[in-house]
C-alpha cells in the first residue's frame, strides 16, 4: 500500500535528526529489554495481590496473558505461512542505512507483526481484569511496535494487524476460552495453592 | 572480524538475577514476609533495586553491547521463552530456599504460628517451607477423614 510506505518514509525522515529520539529507538526497539521487561512485569502481577481475591484475579490475568501470548505466536506462525510480504528495508533498499543504524535487518515475516502481537496480547489480558495494571503494560507494549516502525522493520499495517491480532486473541482467550477452561483452570489453581504458590 | 551475539548463558543470568530482584520487590511490596531474603523493608527494597537494575545495566551496558551485540540476531523467540521460564523458576526456587532458611533461622526461638491461611497468603507471617508443610499436612488430615 501507498500510504503504508508513506508513512515508513515519513518517520524515517526523523531518523539521525535527534540522537536521544535515535537512542530511545535503539533501546526500544532491541530484542531483549521489552519481552523481558513484560514478563518480569507478569511474574510480579503473579505475586502482587493482597488479599486471596485480588491474587486470584491478578493470577487469573496472568494465566490469561500466558495463554493468549502462546495462542497468538501459533495464529502469526499460521499466517506466516499463508501470506508473506516484504519488509520496508527489502521494498526501499534507500532504507537499508536507517535499520542499520536502530535495529538489523530481520529475517521473519512481517506481516502480521509479531512484536506487537504478543505484547498487545499480554497488556489486553491484563488490562481486562486491572485497567490500571493493564495501562502499565501497554506502555512498553506499544513503544517497541513503533520502534521497529522507526527502524524500517515494519509497515504500519503489519504493527496494526498484530495489535489487532494479539487484542482480539486476549479477548477471545478471556470471554471465550479461560470460562470453557475453567475447570483445570480451577484444578491449576487448587494444586498450586495448596503448594502456596498461587 | 568480532561477530559476538547474545549468548544463552548470558541471558539465563541476566533474568535469573532480575526475577531474584522482582520477587523481592513484589514480597516487600506485598508484605510475604516468608519470601523476604531481609527482615528490613528498606534494604529488600535496595537488594532488589540493586539486582534488577545491576542485571539490566550488565545485559545491556556492559561493553555498550546494545550497540553491538544486540544489534544481530540473537537468540530466536522459542529460545527466549525456554530460558527466561528456565531462569524464573530457577530464581523462585532459590528464593524459597534461602528466605526459607533464614525465617527459620531468625525465627527458632518463637512460638509456632496457630494458623495458616491458604495459598500464598500463608507467606505473610511464615517460611515457604514450613507454610508447604502445613499445607500438605492438612490436605493428609482430610484424606484420613
Amino acid at each position: 500500500m501507498q500510504i503504508d510506505k508513506d508513512i515508513v518514509l515519513w518517520v524515517n525522515s526523523l531518523v539521525g535528526k535527534s540522537p536521544i529520539l535515535d537512542r530511545l529507538m535503539i533501546i526500544m526497539a532491541n530484542d531483549y529489554l521489552v519481552p523481558v521487561g513484560i514478563a518480569l512485569m507478569l511474574l510480579f502481577i503473579w505475586f502482587m495481590g493482597k488479599d486471596p481475591a485480588q491474587r486470584d484475579n491478578y493470577q487469573r490475568a496472568v494465566a490469561c496473558a500466558a495463554i493468549s501470548i502462546g495462542s497468538v505466536c501459533g495464529f502469526v506462525l499460521a499466517f506466516n505461512h499463508l501470506y508473506r510480504h516484504p519488509h520496508p528495508f527489502e521494498d526501499m533498499p534507500q532504507l537499508m542505512d536507517t535499520v542499520n543504524h536502530i535495529f538489523y535487518r530481520i529475517h521473519d515475516p512481517g506481516f502480521p507483526s509479531n512484536t506487537s502481537a504478543v505484547t498487545f496480547a499480554a497488556a489486553t489480558s491484563i488490562w481486562q481484569r486491572n485497567r490500571k495494571l493493564g495501562l502499565l503494560v501497554f506502555i512498553p507494549a506499544i513503544l517497541m511496535p513503533l520502534a521497529k516502525l522507526y527502524s524500517a522493520v515494519y509497515y504500519p499495517s503489519d504493527i496494526l494487524a498484530g495489535a489487532a491480532l494479539g487484542i482480539l486473541t486476549s479477548y477471545f482467550i478471556y470471554k471465550i476460552v479461560m470460562p470453557l477452561l475453567r475447570f483445570p483452570i480451577d484444578l491449576v489453581f487448587m494444586m498450586l495453592r495448596k503448594l502456596c504458590l498461587a | 572480524m568480532d561477530i559476538a551475539v547474545v549468548q544463552r548463558w548470558e541471558y539465563f543470568l541476566f533474568v535469573f538475577i532480575a526475577s531474584v530482584g522482582v520477587l523481592q520487590l513484589v514480597a516487600s511490596y506485598s508484605q510475604l514476609k516468608g519470601l523476604l531474603f531481609f527482615e528490613s523493608k528498606v534494604l529488600s527494597y535496595l537488594f532488589a533495586l540493586l539486582a534488577i537494575g545491576g542485571s539490566f545495566g550488565w545485559f545491556f551496558g556492559y561493553n555498550n553491547r546494545i550497540d553491538t551485540v544486540m544489534r544481530r540476531v540473537g537468540l530466536e523467540g522459542a529460545q527466549q521463552f525456554l530460558y527466561f521460564n528456565l531462569a524464573a523458576f530457577l530464581a523462585l526456587v532459590l528464593t524459597l530456599i534461602v528466605s526459607s532458611a533464614l525465617h527459620t533461622y531468625r525465627h527458632r526461638a518463637q512460638c509456632e504460628q496457630k494458623e495458616y491461611p491458604e495459598g500464598l497468603g500463608a507467606l505473610r507471617e511464615t517460611s515457604y517451607f514450613e507454610s508447604l508443610k502445613h499445607s500438605l499436612r492438612s490436605i493428609f488430615k482430610e484424606k484420613i477423614r
